[in-house]
């Protein structure tokens, strides 16, 4: 129940702090993950040794331009691997990760306590539910919006099944194109859910430019608030300014969550051809235009690592990406460590507390 | 060797062939090369703790630093491997790929005969460059001493009678380095490449400075020393995101643009930033894919190529780039889904090159 104890605090796997301690924050990452149930067996015999090898030196190359053709690529599930990769954030000077992987793609409370405990770092987790790929459409068929709702808030204020550990934030709700049935209720769900918590919601939504519009529809229709949603993968879905700019006015966070990712979307995944995607340098131009006309406040960045390919220790980028190379180039740029705080720090301290 | 047996055909590193025995062409790659560049390009760091870093071999373990920290890592600057050239150059003709056009010249580790040994490993047509890259690459005095005379001997020698005493040909005039500003040893080798042009009939590849103003002047060098600007190639047009206007000019003028760094998607270290404090901000490969439609559309086809100038460890497939079929692999099926025509890619892609790679009458 929404507490004055909880209010205005900060939900993380090991308790409630203050929003003054989040510090740095990446609002969209996964330290382990589970995405092989959306792993597509290959049909050329050629390619099957490719899909099932481990990751490694000599298959990097395919994986850069194939992620999801791998299935070990999918998965993130190293304890240990992630307590490295995200201490190299925490020397770059980060405090705080929000991992938004959620049910049917591995979502592991005690893991992420233990992650935190051993590195320090504030680790949120988030609840709901990903795309309907994630789960048996039957079970989710079966359930009714108020049962969603009542497992979301059981999540932020018991915890998750009987660990006690507790979910920060709702999301990362995942959409597809077109959108199902039962994502369009676990939408309704997550903004009832808000209101009973006063978390705010992650969405992941479809691949295509309209998909971001629906969803602030749909939630908005269901009592949302509106200034409380961050719509993920700005980068990919919106590659026009004027788009962004009339996402931005319905209030919502635009995250920018793909740093690091440079080169385009593959074509595995999207069967509209919906392969643009900007390298660093251009979202940084993009996000100061952003910035010039007025929605600074609205803007997340992150690096949504998911595949081991992204890992330091696989040749990727990592979760200090935009600490150590971002952050300079911006400055280089013409932005200054003001606005650069703006982003990371102030932003996400107003939107992970609850109100 | 007379210059009249040659005309009309292509020089490659294992003898002439006819122009239609080129195929898919790489018109900018480097097999075996030495980018260190003699403390131009390859900095020894400062601090103590940079230096381990710089000078430990590329594994998986700092694969993701040297990433981002490319020029700063010494064993990253070097392709000195033959077995690992020729195992990623075969990965480019099991993709269709038939020549590949080296402009590794003197001073970045030209070497003849491990290009002719490539060759006859993978079957695939090589190509040979001549001529000097940028100053840092050769010692300035020796540089000074040379008259223009004498550049333009040595450059007509490689491509007429062979390198040193190898007896193999360049086939290419190119590529010549410029730095910004243009060094007077970098202008005198561009006008005695021009001079060897008219002397051979062989095309010239520019490399030019990192600035915008760069690669007209060093179009303006060559245009004034008399070269055919139809048969000059303005590399790197994809590295430092030159304006549509800089392009058109060089166009117009008659010349190539060569969009040659496919697969580099993006991160440039600042530090090799343009002299003039413009950082270089370079399209990824949708957005060189993009600049190319633009061209074809103004009418600009036949003056563009394709390639991906790999020089360093990370750009090979063994250490987890894109290697040289990239473009076949990855590339092309791109551009097909932008609305690039097959004819359109085999203009680029073999067309182009054949144009540009056979020899014309002086």
């Amino acid at each position: 129940m929404k507490t004055a104890k909880c209010t205005g605090k900060v939900q993380t796997v090991v308790g409630l702090i203050e929003p003054e301690d989040l510090g740095i924050t990446l609002p969209h990452e996964h330290l382990l993950i589970d995405q092989t149930v959306g792993f597509i067996e290959p049909k050329e015999t050629s390619a099957r040794l490719l899909a099932h090898q481990p990751v490694s030196l000599e298959n990097l190359s395919w994986l850069r331009y194939h992620p999801y053709e791998n299935f070990d690529n999918m998965q993130l599930l190293d304890e240990q691997e992630a307590i490295d990769e995200a201490m190299l954030y925490q020397r770059a000077k980060g405090k705080t990760i929000v991992d938004v992987t959620i049910t049917g793609i591995g979502r592991n409370p005690k893991a992420l306590a233990r992650i935190s405990q051993a590195t320090g770092l504030n680790i949120v987790m988030g609840s709901g539910y990903y795309v309907e790929g994630s789960y048996s459409k039957e079970m989710m068929d079966a359930k009714t919006e108020e049962e969603i709702t009542e497992e979301i808030v059981k999540d932020i204020t018991v915890g998750v099944d009987d660990t006690g550990i507790r979910s920060g934030v709702i999301g990362e709700l995942g959409c597809s194109w077109p959108l199902h049935d039962n994502e369009r209720k676990v939408l309704r769900a997550a903004a009832q859910a808000q209101q009973r918590t006063g978390a705010s919601i992650s969405v992941h939504p479809g691949r295509n430019r309209k998909a971001p519009f629906e969803v602030m529809e749909i939630l908005g229709e269901a009592g949302a608030d509106l200034n409380r949603i961050i719509m993920c993968h700005i980068d990919s879905r919106l590659r026009d300014h004027s788009e962004r700019i009339e996402l931005l006015k319905t209030g919502c966070v635009a995250e920018y969550d793909l740093w690091g990712w440079e080169g385009h979307f593959p074509s595995y995944l999207t069967a509209e051809g919906f392969l643009d995607l900007p390298n660093d340098t251009q979202r940084i131009y993009e996000v100061r235009q952003l910035i010039e006309a007025g929605y600074i406040a609205q803007i997340f960045m992150s690096h949504d690592i998911c595949t081991k390919n992204r890992l330091c220790r696989y040749g990727g980028w990592g979760y200090s990406h935009i600490l150590n190379y971002v952050v300079p180039m911006m400055l280089q740029r013409g932005m200054t460590q003001e606005q650069i705080n703006t982003m990371m720090v102030e932003n996400p301290k107003r939107l992970l507390p609850f109100v | 060797m007379p210059i009249s047996t040659f005309t009309g055909k292509v020089q490659t590193v294992v003898g002439l062939i006819e122009p239609e025995d080129l195929g898919i062409t790489l018109p900018h790659e480097h097999l075996l090369v030495d980018q260190t560049v003699g403390g131009v390009y390859f900095i020894e760091p400062k601090e103590t703790s940079a230096r381990l870093l710089a000078h430990q071999p590329v594994s998986l373990e700092n694969l993701s630093w040297v990433r981002y920290n490319m020029k700063d890592n010494l064993d990253n600057m070097m392709l000195l491997d033959e077995q690992m050239a020729i195992k990623e150059a075969m990965l480019y003709k099991l993709r269709g790929g038939k020549t590949i056009v080296d402009q590794t010249n003197v001073g970045i580790g030209r070497d003849p005969e491990a290009l002719a040994r490539i060759s006859r490993a993978t079957g695939l047509n090589i190509i040979m460059g001549s001529g000097y890259y940028v100053e840092g690459s050769y010692s300035k005095e020796m540089m000074d001493a040379k008259t223009e005379e004498e550049i333009t001997e040595e450059i007509v020698k490689d491509i007429t009678v062979g390198v040193d005493d190898t007896g193999i040909r360049s086939g290419v005039i190119g590529e010549l380095g410029c730095s910004w500003p243009l060094k007077d040893n970098e202008k005198k080798v561009l006008k005695a490449g021009a001079y060897a042009q008219k002397r051979t009939g062989a095309a010239i590849w520019v490399h030019p400075g990192r600035n915008e103003m760069a690669p007209i002047e060093s179009m303006e060098v060559l245009s004034n020393a008399g070269a055919d600007l139809g048969r000059v190639v303005i590399c790197h047009m994809d590295r430092c995101g030159y304006l549509l206007d800089t392009r058109r000019k060089l166009l117009d003028a008659g010349c190539y643009v060569e969009y040659d760094v496919f697969g580099l998607e993006g991160y440039y270290p600042a530090r090799v930033a343009l002299a003039d404090g413009h950082l270089p901000d370079r399209p990824n490969d949708i957005g060189r894919i993009k600049q190319i439609k633009e061209l074809i559309g103004m009418g600009y086809l036949k003056q563009i190529l394709l390639s991906h100038d790999i020089g360093m460890k990370i750009m090979l497939v063994s250490y987890g780039g894109g290697g040289y079929a990239h473009l076949l692999r990855e590339v092309v099926p791109l551009m097909k889904i932008y609305g690039i025509s097959d004819e359109q890619i085999n203009t680029m892609m073999v067309e182009n090159p054949k144009r540009l790679l056979q020899l014309v009458h002086p």
